[in-house]
This record gives C-alpha cells, structure tokens and sequence, in this order.
C-alpha cells in the first residue's frame, strides 16, 4: 500500500502561477502481483500571486461529501427509528 | 587458443559418443517402462507450467498498460486558454485490475491415479477482471483577477444516495410496522 502526495508542473496565468496537488493511493495485495489498485485525485492547487502571496486552495469533492452525508444521515435515522420504536 | 568448454572435454570424447554412451546405459540399465512414462507425463507438466508462466508475463504486462491509463498526470487535464482565462478540468481517476492463473491434475482416488496419463485429467485455466473510471470533481478557472475552483456537483449520484437513504428509513419503518 502506498500513499503520497503528487506535485504537477507551474502553470501561469497572467500573473498568477500555481501548482496542483494530486493524492496518490496505490494498493496491491503483498502475497501477488495478481491485483493492483489505484485511486488519484485532486488535492489542492498553491497559488504564488506574487513574491511573498501564497495561497493554499484545497479542491472540495463537493459530490463525494454530500453522498456520504446522505448515506449517513438515513443510517443514523434507521437506527434512531429502530430504538425509538423498539421501546414503545 | 583453447576455449574454457574444450578444457572441460577429455580429449578423446566427442558429443556423439557421449550420447551414445548415455543411450548405451538406458539401454542396459533395468529401468521398467512406467519410468520413462513418468517421466513424459513431468516433461508435460513442466511444459504446461512453462506456458502459464508466459502467459502470467503477458498478463502482468497488459496490466502495466492498463494502470498507466490511470496514472497521476490524468487527474488534471490539459489547460484550455480562453482569452486570459485558463481553465483545467480536474478528477478523480480509479483503476483496479486482478487475474490469476492456475494449472492441476485429478488423483484424488486411485481408479483416478490409473487414469492420470491421459491428459483428460490435467490441465490449466485462468481468468481476470477489471474496472476503470473517472469522475469530475472541479474545475480550475485561472484568470487575472486570481485562480478559483469550482466544484463539479454530480446530481445523480446525490439523487441515487438519497433514494438509498429513503430506502433505509422506510424498510425500518416498515419491519418495525409489520412486527407489532
């Protein structure tokens, strides 16, 4: 299993440069070659606007957030309507 | 000048002779014939394992390939210049691939042992899957008043959670419903 944080080239844009971040996840089982996995995905840009103007900009994965969220919250109230109704 | 095999050869031995003499005491030594079977029906393995052993290269190779699709520079794509604007589309990129290979025989009971030799009983098989996508997460819009990131919102998956959420809530309801 290996996890790391991957630097893109400087890219320029009028007078603001900026680098983008990639995380890495790469996983293959330690007994065999026979199966790999790698998950990529975008992590944060650093922005230069000038000398001393640096500014970290995270990517949000706005889609994965709000999925999780979802998923969760009708899980916490399956459990929550289970007790509730068990006791009565 | 002498090469280090001829120093290794006595000198009156030729590689004619040599296998003569090795045929010369097969010939002579009491060996029945189920050795020299035994011996094919190795040959044959090996020879089958030597095959799948190609095969798990050309295997390992083509998932190489496969991988690379999905390597680190695919997550943000190529600048599009719009003016003083440069957008860069960004992602999320997963790969994942397994195969396996494996090559037997049958001898689990002895009318089987019997039957071993016929090639009906040996053999080799292997399979493999794998899968790949991609996913936009955000849009990198460079400009000169400063560089901001929009996020790509994918309102069928959050539609599909949501209905998976309900579906949780009311199979709840339900069972507790049906069990008063």
């Amino acid at each position: 299993m290996r996890t790391e944080t991957w630097a893109g080239e400087m890219i320029k844009a009028g007078n603001t440069e900026f680098v983008p971040f990639a995380k890495v996840f790469q996983f293959s089982l330690p007994f065999t070659k026979n199966f790999r996995l790698i998950w990529n995905r975008p992590a944060a840009l650093m922005v230069y606007n000038g000398p001393n103007n640096e500014r970290y900009v995270p990517i949000v994965d706005v889609t994965r957030r709000w999925q999780v969220g979802i998923l969760l919250a009708g899980f916490v109230v399956s459990m929550l309507l289970w007790v509730g109704l068990r006791k009565r | 000048m002498m090469n280090e095999d001829d120093e290794l050869l006595p000198d009156d031995a030729s590689g004619e002779e040599e296998e003569e003499d090795i045929v010369e005491y097969f010939d002579d030594a009491d060996i029945d014939e189920d050795f020299f079977d035994e011996m094919d029906y190795v040959n044959e393995f090996d020879e089958l394992e030597d095959e799948v052993q190609s095969s798990l290269e050309i295997v390992d190779a083509n998932l190489d390939k496969f991988l690379s699709v999905s390597s680190v520079q695919a997550v943000y794509g190529e600048p599009i210049e719009h003016g003083n604007t440069v957008i860069i589309p960004a992602a999320e990129v997963l790969s994942g691939m397994g195969f396996g290979i494996g090559v037997g025989s049958s001898s689990s009971t002895e009318e089987e042992e019997e039957e071993e030799e016929s090639e009906a009983n040996r053999g080799g098989g292997g399979g493999g899957g794998g899968y790949a996508f991609s996913r936009p997460v955000a849009v990198i819009i460079a400009s000169p008043e400063g560089v901001r990131v929009e996020p790509v919102v994918d309102v069928t998956k959050l539609a599909l959670a949501g209905l998976t959420a309900a579906g949780m809530v009311f199979g709840t309801l339900y069972r507790m419903m049906r069990g008063r």
